[in-house]
């Protein structure tokens, strides 16, 4: 599903990639690694966002920045929640609707991320973490299956961490959750660390895992 | 037809905030009162100053839904999405020829008023709505180029000017002969095929702008 080979990623000067390699076929991946690992802008050359300096990643056996078919079946929510301020949360999540060409009723997403009442309010009127349930849902309004989750859980208060990380875990297809909270990371069944750009585990075990982020620190 | 949505989508927004088409209709009017005012006899080159007037608030408002998308990180949602980097730039070249017809409709009537124009209205009003429609596909094919680059608002009149020339020359031909009451058929031909092969190069490498 996820196929990474010598991946690397320069932005001008900085190397934040240096020759990554693994590979995904299924299951919960959790991309484990202190900040400036490189964790999102992993997260950002699958989903295709990002194009990759060297090397080649392939999803569903494409290469997501050139292929709409592949970024079809991918859903990614970020910190940045990729939302227009100025629409409501209602005109947001038909637009991306309409532009993956489904036919979701955001009526039943609102329910079950619990944003019913703000479905009329505007997108720049949202508490952080109302705006990261809405970006959620944008996330899941494709049915994909790959859904990476990068940071998404940075700075949001319990209840809305839960329902996060209540999506994550009863996602059927293949997740990428890419924190630096190890907590989290536990409903994950593999595990990739990163440091300074490089890989440094790739594995099923999760005391392996902080071992490998320990010896980062 | 996904680049619909999108320029569906930009309508909305500029709907809500009526950013750029104020801006465009403000800065266009005041230039046109500020040209009258000060030019005698500004209906014998009612064609240049026009253009002068739609080249600057061309470049105020046809870059600025893209550069939006930029600096709000939602361009990231549209590259994560199924939109292909050329439906990108289809969208927002929808969006931005309704706003140039919008801005033409309601400033070429008071320019005309206002600069004492003899000739004929409707020819002249066709063909700078189609040169004008040249000018704003080229001026969003240029754009994306310049997404990325800090000092782009500085950089974007050097950049245009010149591939943008040709196109301004040939229009302000065409106006002057459509208010002798004929069309310009070559020069419209011209005007046309030239922003048509902008629009191509745009295309081919969106791939790598977007």
């Amino acid at each position: 599903m996820i196929e990474v080979r010598g991946l690397s990623k320069r932005f001008g000067r900085k190397t934040v990639l240096k020759g990554i390699n693994f590979e995904v076929n299924s299951g919960k991946v959790a991309v484990l690694g202190y900040n400036g690992a490189g964790k999102s802008t992993l997260a950002k050359i699958i989903a295709g966002i990002l194009k990759p300096t060297q090397g080649e990643v392939r999803v569903f056996g494409k290469d997501p920045s050139t292929s709409p078919d592949a970024r079809k079946r991918i859903g990614i929510a970020t910190h940045n929640p990729m939302l227009y301020g100025e629409l409501t949360v209602g005109q947001n999540l038909k637009f991306y609707a309409k532009i993956y060409g489904k036919e979701r009723k955001i009526e039943e997403l609102a329910d079950r991320f619990g944003f019913s009442d703000y479905l009329d309010a505007k997108v720049n009127e949202l508490s952080r973490g109302y705006l990261q349930r809405v970006s959620l849902a944008k996330a899941i309004i494709n049915d994909p299956d790959l859904l990476i989750l990068d940071e998404i859980t940075s700075g949001l208060d319990l209840a809305v961490r839960r329902k996060v990380l209540d999506v994550a875990e009863s996602f059927n297809g293949t997740l990428l959750f890419t924190t630096h909270n190890l907590e989290e990371a536990k409903i994950c069944d593999t595990f990739i660390v990163l440091r300074n750009g490089k890989l440094l585990y790739n594995g099923n075990s999760f005391e392996e895992a902080v071992e490998a982020l320990n010896e980062v620190s | 037809m996904r680049f619909l949505e999108l320029a569906k989508k930009d309508l909305r927004l500029e709907l809500k905030n009526k950013s750029n088409i104020s801006l465009m209709l403000l800065f266009s009017l005041t230039a046109a009162f500020l040209f009258s005012a000060s030019i005698t006899e500004p209906g014998r080159i009612f064609s240049p100053l026009l253009l002068i007037i739609f080249f600057l608030t061309g470049m105020l408002g046809y870059s600025a839904s893209f550069l939006k998308e930029y600096d709000s990180g939602t361009i990231e949602g549209l590259k994560a999405s199924p939109l292909t980097p050329q439906e990108i730039i289809a969208g927002k070249m929808v969006f931005n020829l309704f706003l140039m017809l919008a801005v033409q409709t309601f400033i070429f009537p008071i320019c005309y008023a206002l600069f004492d124009v003899e000739g004929n209205f409707a020819l002249a009003f066709t063909a700078f709505a189609i040169c004008n429609a040249a000018l704003s596909v080229t001026i969003t094919s240029l754009s994306p180029l310049l997404s990325h680059s800090r000092a782009r608002e500085m950089l974007l009149p050097v950049m245009l000017f010149p591939v943008i020339f040709p196109l301004i020359n040939s229009t302000v031909v065409a106006v002057n002969a459509a208010l002798e009451g004929f069309l310009d058929f070559e020069r419209i031909l011209f005007v046309v095929a030239y922003s048509g092969i902008i629009l191509s190069l745009s295309m081919i490498t969106a791939e790598r702008v977007v």
